[in-house]
């Protein structure tokens, strides 16, 4: 789905990346912080603009498309709810977007918080939340919309590590159960392969081909 | 060690803080007394209640209030491209922005009378005061704005946001407490705005300002002159009060961000936002050009005549000119008014640090006079010079009094900050070693204090050199200072007059930035605040 390079403040960061995501499937990239696995994510979710090359979804080039066209979900390494609203209305937030058939929002806010594992956090204020509770809600939040494609920054990394292993089995299932493709940066080896299906891993500003 | 401990405990309160506190407290409240007494009288109720006086309000609140409209609506593209965008000479931009607000009103009012085609009108004062508050409301609302994690607009992309929904959505509500700060403001600087309305405005539509200094000087109806003060007081105080009261329903601070990077501007709102603050920057020189355009231009030509007569007067008499006379007349003033704002800030300042209780109420009581006016302040002191025992009236120390408590706060602002930022930690070490308290204070705190004590010092000579709020009420006719000689200047006919009135201003601007320069300079990086 991407084929380009990839330049962050001036410096190459990847000369040519191919990278391609099949239906339902977990790819982890795995690299050494600075190597560039954050800025490709930041490029597909179109955050930040392609040096050169392209990037398609579904056969059609998407290059040129805003980040709120896309449809691609993001979750950060910090939570990054919105601080002004409360739990359910940060989940809510992407429906608000979301065309087509009407949705009742309380309902499926509820649906989400569920299947996260945070029954009865509607109404919680989101400063409230331990680490593990807010990247569970910031998960919730990202999948709201139902997104064409999950872009996973390093999202365990600020939490310790029982919560992070647990965590990682409940994206896992998650992702399976909903058959959302998902792209997972990370520079732990362990969490990239017990989370993926495929695992990537860049070195000397390329994407190694696969294992 | 314990036993001393306790003795410095029980010695700084008492000590210390206590008598010059209530000195400070005496002398902002002596004349707030002062005007309460002459305003609340039976007969003031008719000035309250005459259909001149809420055309009054009505107009000075409209005008403060697309005032404050364009100033925030103008500093919000102008914020964004200063505080998210990277952009070359950022800092520069920056520092341009920020100079208005640091110039004497008088001086602006001239400037913009010049300048404007329209002056004489309602447009120009608001001009005027877009000019002085927008660098004002960039600062207040760029240091937040700066502070956003920038990735919390690119979650909400991600989520389907357009650039229009994620500012409504996202960045509005964390704004919204910086914004309304600035508005707040704003509002007070504009509504309670003098020297500027009484130089650019239209002389038959007076602000509530100028309607008090005219029945007060020019009509000589002091009680009316107080009623009305009281008045604007009350809208003052309401104003903060609700404010103070937005603040805190709205505050959603302390969950942002602590990744922040100013991006490559791009896009069309981007540089859009990058041409506005550019243009303002700009703008921000004309004015100041302005002044030094009319103080050369002598006729139809151009040439230094203004500049020569100004210190050597033509019919070789040996008294001063205007100018010179101002000039001296005002450089003593500084001089006595800011030794008075330095004693009384930093006794004020140091007496709040070591306060274990009500440090707050004392913070605002030190800084009400930010919120009482210059005008008010004049009218009050003016009040107590006839109401007291002996007849002060004209005593040449009134005027650098006003103007030393217009600019107490100031010195509050910049001495607090530095005092509180010492480790109390570190007096502690001293006490232990034996020092006494005095000296514990000299070690520790002294050298740190003694550098804000000379910023505070260089910005409160800025004040008094440019003063002209209180001082309208308190100089007497034959000690004008500068502003005032500039206004009465003006006022006069003739095209030599301007031409003196402009290099005064020259002067002054000049003098005003250099004080203000230098202080900034010296300033520790660390502090906050002004």
């Amino acid at each position: 789905m991407l084929d380009g390079a990839i330049t962050y403040e001036g410096r190459l960061l990847l000369h040519e990346v191919r990278l391609d995501v099949p239906p339902g499937h977990i790819v982890a990239l795995l690299g050494p912080s600075g190597s560039g696995k954050s800025s490709l994510l930041r490029c597909i979710v179109g955050v930040q603009p392609l040096t050169s090359g392209s990037i398609s979804w579904d056969g059609h080039d998407i290059t040129g498309v805003a980040t709120h066209r896309r449809g691609f979900g993001l979750v950060f390494q910090d939570a990054l709810l919105f601080p002004h609203l409360n739990v359910a209305a940060n989940i809510a937030f992407g429906l608000r977007f979301t065309s087509g058939e009407k949705i009742n929002t309380r309902q499926r806010v509820e649906e989400l918080l569920e299947l996260v594992g945070l029954e009865g956090f509607s109404h919680r204020g989101v400063d409230t939340l331990s680490g593990g509770e807010a990247q569970r809600v910031a998960l919730a939040r990202a999948l709201a919309p139902g997104p064409k494609l999950l872009c996973l920054d390093e999202p365990f990394g600020a939490l310790d590590r029982d919560l992070r292993e647990r965590l990682v089995h409940d994206v896992r299932d998650l992702l399976t159960l909903l058959g959302t493709p998902a792209i997972h940066v990370t520079h732990d080896p362990d969490e990239a392969e017990q989370l993926a299906d495929e695992v990537r891993t860049i070195r000397d500003g390329s994407l190694d081909p696969r294992c | 060690m314990d036993s001393n401990r306790a003795a410095l405990k029980a010695a700084r309160p008492l000590g210390l803080a206590l008598l010059p506190l209530a000195a400070v407290a005496l002398l902002v409240a002596a004349p707030l007394w002062a005007l309460l007494t002459e305003g609340l009288q039976p007969a003031s109720w008719d000035t309250l209640v005459a259909g001149s006086t809420w055309r009054v309000m009505g107009y000075t609140t409209a005008q403060a209030l697309v005032s404050t409209a364009l100033s925030i609506g103008l500093a919000l593209p102008v914020a964004f491209a200063l505080y998210r965008l990277s952009i070359p000479g950022r800092r520069i931009w920056l520092a341009l922005i920020t100079i208005p607000f640091v110039l004497p009103t008088v001086v602006v009012g001239l400037a913009f009378r010049e300048l404007l085609p329209f002056a004489g009108t309602t447009w120009a004062i608001i001009v005027a005061h877009v000019f002085f508050n927008v660098g004002l409301a960039v600062r207040v609302i760029g240091a937040v704005w700066g502070q956003l994690d920038g990735r919390l607009g690119e979650v909400a992309a991600s989520l389907g946001a357009s650039a229009f929904a994620r500012f409504r959505l996202v960045t509005w509500p964390l704004l919204r407490p910086a914004i309304t700060a600035a508005s707040v403001l704003v509002f007070m600087f504009t509504f309670t705005s003098f020297g500027v309305v009484l130089v650019v405005g239209d002389p038959a539509l007076p602000t509530i300002e100028v309607e008090i200094y005219q029945r007060a000087i020019q009509r000589l109806d002091l009680d009316a002159a107080a009623a009305l003060a009281i008045l604007q007081l009350v809208v003052v105080v309401f104003t903060l009060g609700l404010a103070s009261r937005l603040q805190q329903r709205l505050s959603v601070v302390g969950v942002v961000a602590d990744v922040s990077r100013r991006e490559k501007p791009r896009g069309t709102g981007d540089y859009l936002a990058v041409s506005i603050a550019v243009f303002v920057a700009v703008a921000v020189i004309l004015p100041i050009a302005q002044l030094v355009a009319t103080s050369l231009q002598v006729g139809d030509s151009w040439g230094l005549t203004w500049y020569a007569e100004a210190f050597a007067p033509s019919d070789n008499t040996t008294r001063a000119t205007p100018v010179a006379e101002a000039l001296w007349i005002s450089s003593r003033y500084a001089v006595v008014a800011t030794m008075l704002a330095l004693v009384l800030g930093m006794l004020a300042a140091i007496s709040v640090t070591h306060l274990k209780r009500g440090q707050a109420t004392l913070d605002t009581i030190v800084t009400l006079p930010l919120g009482i006016s210059a005008v008010s302040i004049g009218l009050g002191l003016l009040l107590l010079s006839i109401g007291g025992p002996l007849d002060l009236r004209g005593w040449w120390l009134l005027v650098p009094l006003g103007q030393a408590l217009v600019a107490m706060p100031i010195v509050v602002r910049v001495v607090l900050p530095v005092l509180r930022s010492i480790d109390p930690r570190l007096r502690d070490v001293a006490a232990s070693l034996g020092a006494r308290p005095i000296r514990v204070w000299l070690t520790v705190d002294g050298p740190l204090a003694l550098r804000a004590a000379a910023v505070a010092g260089a910005l409160s000579a800025a004040v008094s050199l440019g003063e002209f709020g209180a001082t309208a009420f308190l100089a007497r006719a034959d000690t004008p200072t500068v502003p005032v000689q500039i206004v009465r200047l003006l006022s006069r006919p003739g095209e030599a007059n301007l031409g003196q009135a402009a290099v005064l201003s020259v002067i002054l601007v000049i003098v005003t930035a250099t004080v203000v320069g230098v202080a900034e300079r010296a300033r520790p990086s660390k502090s906050t605040g002004w």
